[in-house]
Formats: structure tokens, sequence, C-alpha cells
């Protein structure tokens, strides 16, 4: 089970109920975020692209609160890549990224 | 206990959130909302003391949801999204300008300090924006009415003077040729910058010279979104430059920006050991003061703390005319108390009513933007 690093270090800790909480809704926003970035590529519609750019903001943003700061920069990458409309490396990064998230998949 | 609505699509960061909030025993969280159409029936519904909000939110957005609050059920709100910081903080300035009271960036994958820390500064914000006193914003108010309030409405359209000032007004006093006009701003400071800088024309022969509390990285952003509202044109400070007539000036991050001399070149030069906010704005209004003295005018806005009380004493016991927004236009009514206990405030005035005052004290007419 992945540590949520992050979320145990400092001076307190979450609650117990809560990092387990986190490591749920984690897991069940990689199942259904990262399989949408998955199908991106060069001339998938608008709406799906929105739909990427959500799911790879969302994921970064999550990747950091679980303690996945490698993961969130691909992530981030990602992002970045869909809102230059730049689509050439992104099946790319989303096998790294699906790599980097693979235990909790 | 305060009671607190968590706005995000992110399940994983509502449980942060409600996590992190929870922590202290002072906040309950009442409810939780997925986009921005949730929001505004949840917080119109609940009622709570305060709400944390993404921006990035499908079916309605963080902004059209903070106008649409503030309109119908104006509460605290603070944005908490990766959208806000470096090259988005202008996306931070519009959720001000809709009527946010605070805006922290989420942490990103580089930043430094814990996540606990995160939680605890996240609480600390949450802590003062709860209880920062709203009304209904005018933005929302114009929208419902069909009138969107953007730039022009706020800044500009039909103008027409109003009455000049009484003769035995204090602003009336004899005083030099006024070169510079200097406001320090902090908590609600944006919002209060929009509203009097937007009420000064753009034909001003004067200098605007504003210090706002805020962290690195957002006075750009700051600058950029004024200049795109207000008449006059808004840039950032320079080291060794001088300010521009007809020209605002923002002074930037991570120093203490001081005017050397009456031909107003500016100077950058590093915080003060221990200094709690920076850009300082006693530090400028006490170098205006040496500079200028009677030919500059102080303001103080709103903002917590008591930065900019000492510079307006200063400014005022060197012939300044000095400026303090009233309690109950402040958002946080800290600053100006400060200056007001020190008896540094030649006047305390509604926030609607400074830029009129500048004005008259430099031989203006104060003009109207549209009825709000």
């Amino acid at each position: 089970v992945p540590v949520v690093r992050g979320a145990r270090t400092g001076t307190r800790t979450l609650p117990d109920e809560a990092l387990v909480g986190l490591r749920e809704a984690f897991r069940a926003e990689v199942a259904e975020r990262l399989p949408r970035l998955q199908a991106v590529h060069g001339w998938s519609p608008p709406h799906v692209l929105a739909d990427a750019l959500r799911d790879a903001h969302s994921l970064g943003s999550s990747a950091v609160v679980l303690g996945e700061p490698e993961a969130s920069r691909v992530a981030r990458a990602i992002e970045s890549a869909l809102l230059e409309g730049d689509l050439t490396g992104v099946p790319a990064q989303v096998e790294v990224l699906c790599a980097l998230l693979e235990a909790w998949r | 206990v305060s009671t607190v609505v968590i706005v995000d699509d992110s399940a994983v960061q509502r449980r942060f959130l409600r996590a992190a909030v929870e922590a202290d025993a002072d906040f309950s969280v009442v409810g939780e909302a997925r986009n921005g159409r949730e929001a505004v029936a949840l917080v119109a519904r609940l009622r709570p003391t305060a709400v944390l909000m993404d921006l990035d939110l499908p079916l309605m957005g963080g902004i059209e949801a903070i106008e649409r609050i503030m309109s119908a059920s104006p509460t605290p709100i603070l944005v908490y999204s990766a959208f806000v910081a470096g090259s988005h903080s202008e996306n931070a300035l519009q959720a001000l300008a809709a009527g946010a009271v605070d805006v922290l960036a989420k942490p990103g994958p580089d930043d430094a300090g814990t996540l606990e820390q995160h939680a605890a500064a996240l609480r600390c914000r949450l802590r003062i924006a709860a209880r920062v006193r709203v009304i209904t914003h005018p933005r929302g108010r114009l929208r419902s009415q069909g009138m969107v309030g953007s730039a022009p409405a706020l800044g500009g359209g039909s103008r027409r003077p109003l009455a000049s000032t009484h003769g035995d007004d204090p602003l009336d006093a004899e005083r030099g040729t006024v070169k510079l006009v200097v406001i320090g701003a902090s908590t609600g400071g944006p919002q209060a910058l929009l509203t009097v800088l937007g009420a000064l024309p753009g034909d001003l022969t004067q200098a605007v010279l504003v210090v706002q509390h805020m962290a690195e990285g957002f006075i750009p952003g700051l600058a950029s979104w004024l200049d795109g509202l207000v008449a006059l044109p808004v840039v950032v400070g320079q080291s060794g430059k001088r300010l521009a007539p007809g020209t605002v000036t923002i002074a930037p991050s991570g120093g203490n920006l001081l005017v050397q001399d009456d031909r107003l070149r500016v100077l950058c030069v590093p915080p003060d050991p221990g200094q709690f906010h920076v850009p300082g704005i006693d530090a400028t209004f006490e170098s205006v003061a040496c500079a200028l003295g009677p030919d500059a005018v102080g303001v103080l806005l709103t903002g917590m703390g008591r930065d900019g009380a000492a510079g307006m004493l200063s400014l005022r016991g060197r012939g300044a005319l000095t400026l303090g927004q009233d309690e109950a236009s402040s958002a946080v009514y800290g600053m100006p108390a400060a200056a007001f206990a020190l008896d540094a405030v030649v006047q305390q005035l509604p926030l609607g009513e400074i830029a009129p005052a500048v004005l008259a004290a430099l031989g203006r007419s104060p003009v109207l933007g549209p009825p709000s």
C-alpha cells in the first residue's frame, strides 16, 4: 500500500481515517482519470481534450497530497502540453505517468 | 464554531481539505460541492461562515461562482487553487475582484514544506477569512441587473462632476503642490485599490505609488490586472527609475521601495531583518515623508496589522494630507485603525469617498462612474 508520505511528515499528522480516505479517493481518481488521458491522441475532439486537461490538472494536484511529487510533475507537464495544443509527446508522458502511479491502479 | 463549505471537483482535494480544516475544532465542514453550480446553491442553503473554493471547476467556473455567491448570499471566500500561482497570478486577481477575500495556492511538487505545514497555513488563512465582514459585491449586483461589471463599467462610463468640496473641509487646508499620491493596502486591498484607482482620471498629472502586501510573484499580475481596468497606466516599480507622472507604480515584491528625492527617483532595498510584511508600507511612507513632505498625499486602505500607521504619522508630521479608510468599508480594519489611533489620519473616509478626497487635494473635480 503506498504511503502518504507528505501527510505523515511535519509536527502533526492527519487522522488515520483521513489518510485511509485519501488513499481510497486517489485510487478512485487514478482509475477514473488515467484511462481518459490514455485515450488522448493527435486528432482527439475538443471535449476529449478539455476533459483530459482537467484530468491532468486534478492528478497533478492530488499526487502532491499523496506524496507522489514525480507523478505530479509529469501530470503538470501533460497539462502544459494540452494547454499549448502540442499533443505529440502526450502519449509517451501518459505512459510515464501510468508507470509512476502503477501502485495505485 | 465556524462552518465551512468546500468546493472542489476532486474527491482527493475535498477529503484533504476536510481533514485539514477539521483538525481545528473551531471549524466544522458542513457541505461539499463539486462544481460552481452546486457551490452557489449550497452556500445559499447552508449560509456557512466561510467558503473554501477551487477555481478550475466544471459546469460553472470558480470566478462566476464567486460572483454569484457574493451577489446572492455574500460569504467570505478563500480561493484555494493551483491556478493562482506563477503565470496564473492574474486568476488570483480576478478572483479577488469578483469578491473573494483571499487566495492561497495549492502546493506543487517542488514546494518546500510538509503537507501538515501547508494544512496549518490553510487553517490560519481560513481563520482570518472567516472573520472578514463581506457585503454584496458590486460586480455580482451589476451582473444580476444585466449590466456585466467589466472594467469600463467600474472605472469609466458617463462621468459627471460632483459638487465641489466645502470651504471648511479639512481637505481644503493650504498645502504645497502635490507631486505624489502614495497608497498602502493589505488584506482586501486589490478590490479597494480598484475602487480608488478606478475613480482617478486618465489625465492625472501626479504620480501614484501603491504598496500592496502580496506574496512573491503576484505583483506583476496585480499590475497587469489593474492596468486593464483603470484609466491610468499601471506598472511595477524598478530601482533607480523615477515615478512617472500620470502613472500608477506598484512597489515590487521582495523588498521595500523608497522614494529618494523630490524628483521621485526610487530605490528598492532588502526588507529589514524580521520585517513581517514585504513590501513594507511604513518604509515607503517614511521615505515619501522625508522626500516630499507636504507635496504628498498618503492613503492607508484596508488591511490586517499595523504596517503603514507609523509611516502615516511621519507623513502627517511633515505636513502631508493623510486619508484612512473607515471601519465600515474595510475588509479588515487593522492598519487604518492603527493609524487612526496614532492620530496619523487627517480624515477617515468610506472607500468610495477616498478618490474624490484625493482629487480635491490635487485641485481636481472628482468624477463619478455609473451608479451601482
